[in-house]
C-alpha cells in the first residue's frame, strides 16, 4: 500500500514533454485564432466607418450651386434642314454630273453617225471600211484616243463592241473585226502582233462566238505593224497596209456588190479567195 | 450455248444502235440546236486573201421553222435568217451583212430564194458507204457534182434530215442528214468545214430576231454589178 502510494506520487510529479510538432501546431493556431481576432476587430472597425457620414458644410453647397450653370440642350429637330438641304445639294450635284455625263456620251457619239452618212453619200468605195495608217490618226482613231481619257458613265456605244485574246480585250468598231485589227495605235499593239510567236491565236467575241487568226494572217500584221527607229512604218509595213486595204475593197465589192454572192457558200467563196 | 451467247451479244448490239439513231433523229427533230463549224482553208500559200477567211466559224441555229446561219470571220459577219413553211412569201429569207459601216439587209421572197440557191438545185448527188466518225456521231460520205463540174465532199449523220435546215441551206437538201463536214476543193486548194459542237440547249427568240436599226433595206438585183455605192431601194419585190 506504501508502494503503490509513493508510485503514484511519483506519476503526479512525472512529466512528458509533448513532441515539437504538436506544440508548433498549437503555437500556430494560437497565433491565427489571434489574426483572426485581430482582422476582424480592424473588420468591424471600418464596418464602422463605412456607415460613418459627415455633413459637408454649408458654404460648399453654396459655392457648388453658384458655379453650376445649366446644360444645353440640344434638339434634334434643328437640324433637319440643314440635313435636308445638304441633300438637296448632293441630290442636284448627283443629277447634273449624270446629265453631263449622257451630253458628252451624245456629243461623241454623235461624230460617228455623222460621218458615217456622209460617207455613204460622197466617199467612194475605196474609203468605205478603209484601212487607214495608224500614224495619220483618222478620225476613228482620233476618237479612240480621246476616248480613252474619258470615262463614260453612260450605256457603252452600240456601235463598238469587245474582242478578247488570251484575257487581254480590244475594242471592235462596227463589228468591223478586221478594220479594228489593222487600226491598233502603235503604242497599243496587243501581244500576239508585238510576241515573237507566229501562231495562231484564238479571238473571243463573247460568251459563245469565237474565231482564229490563222498563223498566215498573224505573220501578215506583224509585218504591217513593223516601225524603223524613229517610229515610222516601214517600207515594208506600208506595202502590207495598203494589201490588205485592196483585200478589203476586193470583199466588199465581191460580196456586198454583187447581192447573190454568199460568202456562206463554199463555192461563192471559193471564187473569191481562189 | 456459245452460238445462243453471240444471236444475244449480236442482239443486243442492234437494239443500241438503234436505239443511238433513234436519239440521235428524235435530238434534231424535237429540239432546238446549235453547230458550229470551224473553217479551214487549204492552201500552200499563206499570204494571200484566203487567210482573212482561215480560221472564221459558220454556226447554225435552228429553233422550229426558224433558222439562222451566220458566218463570223475577220473579214465580215453576215447572217441568214430563214422561216420554213411562213405565210410571208414575200421575205422567206433575209441577208444580214452585221459588220462594217456599211450595214445592210435583203429580203428575199420565195422565187428569190430559189434564184439565190440556183446553182444547187442541178447537183448530182452520189451516196457512199465510207464512213467517218465526228463529234461521236457516224457520219456518211455523200459527193455532190456541180455543173461546172467542181465536187463538194460531205459527211452527213444519217436520219437526222430536219427539214427547216434542208431549206435553209439547200446545198444539202437532197442528203438523207445533216452534215457535219463539208469539203470544197479546186485543184490543190480547198476550204473545209468540221463541225466542232453541237449544242441542243434551248434557243431564245432573239437569236431569231432581224435587226432593224442601223440597217437599211437593200434591193435584191442577182446579176447586176453596183459600181460605186449599193443602191437603196425601200420597194419590195413582189413574188
Amino acid at each position: 500500500m506504501s508502494y503503490l502510494h509513493t508510485i503514484l506520487k511519483k506519476l503526479q510529479d512525472h512529466s512528458i514533454t509533448p513532441p515539437a510538432e504538436v506544440t508548433d501546431a498549437i503555437y500556430r493556431n494560437i497565433q491565427e485564432e489571434k489574426a483572426e481576432a485581430g482582422l476582424k476587430k480592424e473588420f468591424e472597425q471600418v464596418s464602422e466607418l463605412k456607415n460613418r457620414s459627415v455633413t459637408p458644410p454649408a458654404f460648399l453647397l453654396e459655392n457648388i450651386l453658384r458655379e453650376a450653370k445649366p446644360a444645353k440642350v440640344v434638339s434634334f429637330r434643328q437640324y433637319i434642314p440643314r440635313i435636308a438641304a445638304a441633300l438637296l445639294v448632293i441630290a442636284a450635284v448627283a443629277v447634273i454630273i449624270r446629265l453631263t455625263g449622257k451630253k458628252d456620251v451624245a456629243k461623241e457619239t454623235a461624230t460617228i453617225p455623222s460621218t458615217e452618212n456622209k460617207s455613204l453619200a460622197t466617199d467612194s468605195p475605196a474609203k468605205k471600211d478603209s484601212v487607214i495608217a495608224p500614224v495619220v490618226l483618222p478620225k476613228h482613231s482620233t476618237y479612240l484616243a480621246s476616248n480613252t481619257k474619258k470615262k463614260i458613265r453612260s450605256k457603252p456605244d452600240s456601235k463598238t463592241g469587245k474582242a478578247w485574246i488570251d484575257g487581254q480585250d480590244f475594242v471592235v468598231h462596227n463589228n468591223d473585226l478586221f478594220f479594228s485589227f489593222t487600226n491598233f495605235k502603235y503604242n497599243e499593239l496587243p501581244s500576239f502582233i508585238t510576241s515573237e510567236s507566229t501562231e495562231a491565236v484564238k479571238v473571243n467575241l463573247d460568251h459563245s462566238s469565237s474565231i482564229t487568226i490563222s498563223e498566215g494572217m498573224v505573220g501578215i500584221m506583224k509585218r504591217m505593224y513593223q516601225q524603223k527607229k524613229n517610229g515610222k512604218p516601214t517600207a515594208r509595213a506600208r506595202r502590207e497596209r495598203k494589201k490588205l486595204q485592196r483585200w478589203k475593197d476586193s470583199d466588199v465589192k465581191f460580196f456586198d456588190k454583187h447581192v447573190e454572192k454568199n460568202p456562206m457558200d463554199p463555192l461563192d467563196l471559193a471564187e473569191f479567195i481562189f | 450455248m456459245r452460238s445462243a451467247s453471240l444471236f444475244i451479244f449480236c442482239f443486243l448490239f442492234s437494239v443500241a444502235a438503234k436505239a443511238q439513231s433513234t436519239a440521235g433523229e428524235n435530238e434534231f427533230h424535237q429540239k432546238d440546236f446549235t453547230i458550229t463549224y470551224d473553217i479551214n482553208i487549204i492552201s500552200n500559200k499563206k499570204k494571200t486573201i484566203a487567210e482573212t477567211y482561215n480560221g472564221a466559224v459558220k454556226s447554225v441555229y435552228v429553233k422550229g421553222n426558224s433558222v439562222k446561219l451566220r458566218l463570223v470571220s475577220l473579214m465580215r459577219i453576215q447572217n441568214i435568217y430563214y422561216t420554213h413553211l411562213t405565210k410571208d412569201t414575200s421575205a422567206v429569207a433575209v441577208i444580214v451583212k452585221e459588220s462594217g459601216k456599211s450595214k445592210y439587209k435583203f429580203k428575199l421572197g420565195k422565187s428569190n430564194w430559189e434564184l439565190f440557191n440556183a446553182k444547187y438545185v442541178s447537183a448530182e448527188i452520189k451516196l457512199s458507204e465510207d464512213s467517218l466518225l465526228l463529234l461521236n456521231r457516224v457520219c456518211k460520205k455523200a459527193v455532190l457534182t456541180y455543173p461546172n463540174g467542181s465536187k463538194l465532199t460531205a459527211y452527213y449523220v444519217p436520219g437526222t434530215k430536219n427539214e427547216a435546215l434542208a431549206a435553209a441551206e439547200p446545198m444539202f437538201a437532197g442528203l438523207p442528214g445533216i452534215v457535219l463536214q463539208y469539203e470544197y476543193h479546186q485543184g490543190k486548194k480547198g476550204i473545209l468545214y468540221t463541225a466542232s459542237n453541237i449544242s441542243f440547249e434551248p434557243l431564245a427568240a432573239s437569236y431569231f430576231t432581224i435587226p432593224s436599226k442601223g440597217y437599211p433595206t437593200k434591193k435584191f438585183t442577182p446579176g447586176k454589178t453596183f459600181k460605186g455605192n449599193i443602191p437603196e431601194d425601200e420597194e419590195e419585190e413582189e413574188d
